[in-house]
């Protein structure tokens, strides 16, 4: 499913603009909004964080969200990945943007 | 008489939930900081074996002023700490007609918690590239 998150990394090959998640595909990013689309596999998303998506549709990668992504529901994506790939608490911690 | 029994062979990686991991980013993009199109990473108890890999580049309209453009595909154990099997560079203002590109065939391993980057970037002003990057991967219990 297509999340629009926030953007990380500097933009040199070293250490490249990308998104805090272990699997996604076909980003495209704003680095001036600091915005991308990411395609992510629904298995990495819990129901909580699709329901958020859902609820607040994005369409570009330059108008804000009405509401900002709330931080339990960041701290429920982060602790999901962490049990779906068994790598540790401290990995991802993903946010809609 | 007491008969002992003999190990059973462990079944091959490709009778071990196997499953291909197939990644591809292909597309004309304008020039652009460094940025991972894709990712993929290696869950706790399995392996990933990446068969085949390619990177390529394709001048599409001229930039004004050259940079480099760059393809990649980047096998990560950490975010800083990575070896680029495959990339494709360019650094030139030349619309081109045939493709920069490379690629390899082999069995490299990937752990638990190791990951691949496809990787695109362009440092020139003006023009467009045709950047492909992709990989083709066997996911399997460790």
């Amino acid at each position: 499913m297509l999340i629009r998150m926030t953007l990380i990394g500097d933009g040199t090959v070293n250490t490249p603009y990308t998104v805090d998640l272990p699997t996604f595909a076909n980003l495209v990013t704003n680095e001036t909004t600091g915005r991308a689309f990411a395609d992510v596999p629904v298995s990495d998303v819990p129901a909580d964080v699709v329901a958020f998506v859902a609820a607040y549709p994005t369409f570009d990668l330059v108008t804000p969200l009405p509401v900002p992504f709330p931080a339990s529901l960041a701290n429920s994506w982060a602790e999901f990945l962490a049990r779906r790939y068994d790598l540790g608490s401290a990995k991802w911690h993903p946010v809609v943007f | 008489m007491r008969v002992s029994s003999f190990a059973v062979a462990r079944p091959a990686y490709y009778d071990r939930a196997a499953a291909s991991v197939i990644a591809t980013d292909q597309a004309i993009y304008a020039p652009h900081g460094g940025t991972v199109r894709s990712t993929t990473t290696v869950a706790a108890g399995k392996k990933m074996f990446i068969e085949t890999s390619s990177t390529s580049l394709q001048n599409i309209t001229a930039p004004t002023v050259a940079g480099v453009a760059t393809s990649i595909v980047r096998l990560n154990a950490t975010a800083l700490l990575y070896t680029d099997p495959v990339r494709t560079d360019t650094l030139t203002s030349a619309v081109l007609t045939t493709l920069y590109s490379n690629s390899i065939t082999g069995q490299t391993t990937l752990y638990a918690s190791e990951f691949v980057y496809l990787i695109t970037a362009n440092t020139s002003t003006g023009g467009t590239v045709n950047h492909l990057c992709a990989f083709k991967a066997t996911l399997f219990d460790a």
